[in-house]
């Protein structure tokens, strides 16, 4: 069994800094959000399945609906709520069923070159694809401080291209060893 | 191929995903049904991924000794290929309930990659002698993310055989006196001629007549003439191998001790110069048959392929005989159909092409008395049984080796010893013994007449001490 490392919160980290960021700030949304996040980093380190799988169901019935969307007919809400955190809280969950964390498993699944080279692709695709969204938002300005909406996704794109690399750099360590 | 099973967490996962559309439903907001889809899809996601990484399996399980004992550790390596995907997987090698677990783990968890050898090694021992197997690998496939299972259960069977204790050999070989030697041409009698050949000192079991008088009185000492020896009886060796001995229900086993004493009277004879034959029969016909010869090794070997013991709670003596047991066996109701019926049926359960002329002959004592008769030739005839099975046929098949001259022990095994637990003793219990016993006695008393030696063994009896009491009979 691998040893814990702080490296394993990358994922709980990210969640909670995004979730914080494009949630309207409360000390009970705060709460919301956080406490999950720590019961996971919690299961991690004591290396508790269950209660990570509490901090998950946690994270889902209450830090995710703290971001409201009530209508499928803004898109952009509704791609940004699922790239941004829905997609990486499966990563998240990846990791608290399999109780490792998420390079460990990606080094165990994928050994192939041709996988880590995907992966890089799609991270570098979902940087672009999100960034040029952001530029068709009305009077969105990369630095405009006004315009939430377009900081968020810049934020989302930026955490995909760090993110990505991330992971493989580790995996790319784990399998030279 | 076993289905495909949720654990627990794929569940709590889709009863989550079910809530999280519900609280969308209820508090109108979209996230978090969307969060409930992607864990849907989730699901099927990893549902699809496990599909895939379930491979064929094959399964190699090897015992690394050749030849086993019981008491005695031996190593079993099970290899295990799999070339499906990367999976989590738990063996588990069923171990026969006879044998015993000393050292590792039959049982083992890896996380694999494609095309992996797992190892599964491990030692036991086994506690009953006779042809055991290894039945099965339970194999249990679990993904990764714990989500999803499947189980199955692969028949990989490893007979083996298990020999008796080699320390009873042992116990054979130093046990028996020179005595013993010296007492077996009057013990087992007709093999000597009337010619001279010397004198020696007298033992206890020698013939009056064949002390020297003369020469007695010389040495005031007495001495005994001994006789050239003309032709040595064969022997062959009965066991008993029906339920009634094999049954046991503490540590004592009839059909094991009667085997060990087997093993023993085997080695004694041979070392004596006897060719030993050896029959094994169970109800209703002969399961082994080894022609008499000087090879000691044949008949230990074929003694590991006996039926082994069955275990049961409590003991219930036969009271019965078989003519109560099966109306059909009844002497005086015979009628011809069932002369007819039994002359067609009757080959076919005792594996004898001969016509049977009577419900008695179907059993298995009586096809091996006959097979010995074949030869026409006088035979030394040991027989180990506890006579509780076919006791008709018994007082039947003796009488017809009695007619043919043969000379016969029979050592039964006296069941109260081995199969009776002091804490299970009722008034009724013991009241069925008695009258069993004297049920016993009355048949021991009518084979007595038929000048056959009858010796009773209790657990503790060896081979050495059925000759001492032989000799000392006489």
């Amino acid at each position: 069994m691998q040893p814990f490392k702080l490296r394993n919160l990358i994922l709980p980290m990210y969640l909670g800094l995004v979730l914080l960021l494009i949630t309207p700030l409360s000390t009970l949304t705060a709460l919301y959000i956080i406490l999950p996040l720590v019961l996971i980093g919690i299961s991690f380190s004591q290396r508790k399945r269950n209660l990570g799988v509490i901090g998950m169901a946690l994270f889902y019935l209450v830090s995710i609906p703290q971001y409201l969307i009530t209508t499928i007919d803004d898109p952009v809400h509704v791609y940004l709520l699922t790239s941004v955190i829905i997609i990486p809280s499966m990563f998240l969950l990846y990791q608290v069923l399999t109780n490792q964390p998420i390079h460990h498993i990606v080094s165990e699944i994928s050994i192939q070159k041709k996988a880590i080279l995907l992966t890089i692709f799609f991270g570098v695709l979902t940087f672009v694809s999100v960034y040029l969204i952001s530029f068709f938002i009305g009077d969105a300005t990369l630095f405009n401080t006004e315009n939430i909406q377009g900081q968020i996704l810049l934020l989302a794109a930026v955490s995909f291209l760090i993110f990505t690399p991330l992971l493989l750099r580790k995996t790319k360590g784990i399998m030279e060893e | 191929m076993g289905r495909i099973q949720w654990t627990v967490y794929t569940r709590i996962v889709f009863f989550f995903a079910m809530l999280l559309f519900l609280e969308g439903y209820l508090f109108s907001n979209l996230t978090a049904p969307l969060a409930g889809s992607c864990l849907l899809m989730f699901l099927y996601f990893c549902r699809l991924r496990f599909e895939k990484s379930i491979g064929s399996l094959q399964i190699q399980r090897t015992i690394l000794e050749n030849i086993l004992y019981v008491d005695t550790p031996f190593h079993v390596k099970t290899t295990i290929f799999h070339t499906g995907g990367a999976a989590r997987i738990k063996v588990k090698d069923i171990i026969p309930k006879t044998a015993m677990l000393l050292q590792g783990e039959n049982t083992n968890v890896w996380k694999t990659q494609t095309q992996d050898e797992l190892l599964l090694s491990y030692q036991a021992v086994f506690t009953s002698r006779g042809t055991h197997t290894f039945e099965s690998t339970q194999i249990e496939i679990t993904d990764f993310c714990h989500l999803f299972t499947q189980k199955q259960t692969i028949s990989v069977r490893t007979a083996v055989h298990i020999h008796s204790n080699p320390k009873e050999l042992k116990k054979a070989k130093t046990a028996y006196t020179q005595e013993d030697v010296l007492a077996m041409p009057s013990l087992i009698g007709s093999e000597l001629t009337r010619e001279f050949e010397g004198i020696r000192a007298y033992l206890p079991g020698d013939l009056i007549r064949d002390i020297d008088w003369k020469a007695s009185s010389r040495l005031q000492t007495l001495l005994t003439k001994t006789f050239q020896k003309k032709e040595l009886l064969e022997s062959m060796i009965l066991l008993d191998c029906t339920r009634s001995m094999r049954r046991t229900s503490g540590k004592h086993a009839k059909i094991e001790h009667a085997i060990v004493v087997g093993i023993q009277l085997t080695h004694l004879l041979q070392s004596m110069h006897h060719q030993v034959g050896f029959i094994a029969y169970d109800e209703h016909k002969i399961i082994s048959h080894i022609t008499s010869s000087f090879d000691y090794q044949r008949i230990y070997r074929e003694l590991a392929t006996l039926p082994t013991i069955i275990l049961t709670d409590s003991y219930t003596p036969n009271n019965k005989r078989d003519s109560q047991e099966s109306p059909a066996l009844t002497l005086e109701d015979d009628t011809s159909d069932q002369q007819q019926f039994l002359s067609l049926i009757a080959p076919f359960i005792s594996g004898t092409s001969v016509h049977i002329m009577h419900p008695l002959q179907t059993s298995g004592i009586y096809q091996a008395i006959k097979t010995i008769t074949y030869t026409n030739k006088q035979k030394h005839i040991i027989i180990l049984t506890d006579l509780e099975t076919n006791r008709d046929s018994y007082d039947d098949a003796l009488r017809f080796a009695h007619a043919a001259y043969h000379k016969i022990w029979l050592l039964t095994f006296s069941t109260p010893y081995y199969h009776l637990d002091s804490k299970d003793i009722s008034t009724d219990l013991i009241e069925k013994i008695y009258t069993f016993e004297i049920s016993q006695e009355q048949l021991r008393k009518k084979l007595i007449k038929k000048n056959i030696e009858i010796v009773e063994i209790t657990p503790q009896i060896q081979a050495p001490h059925i000759m001492e009491y032989l000799r000392r009979k006489k």
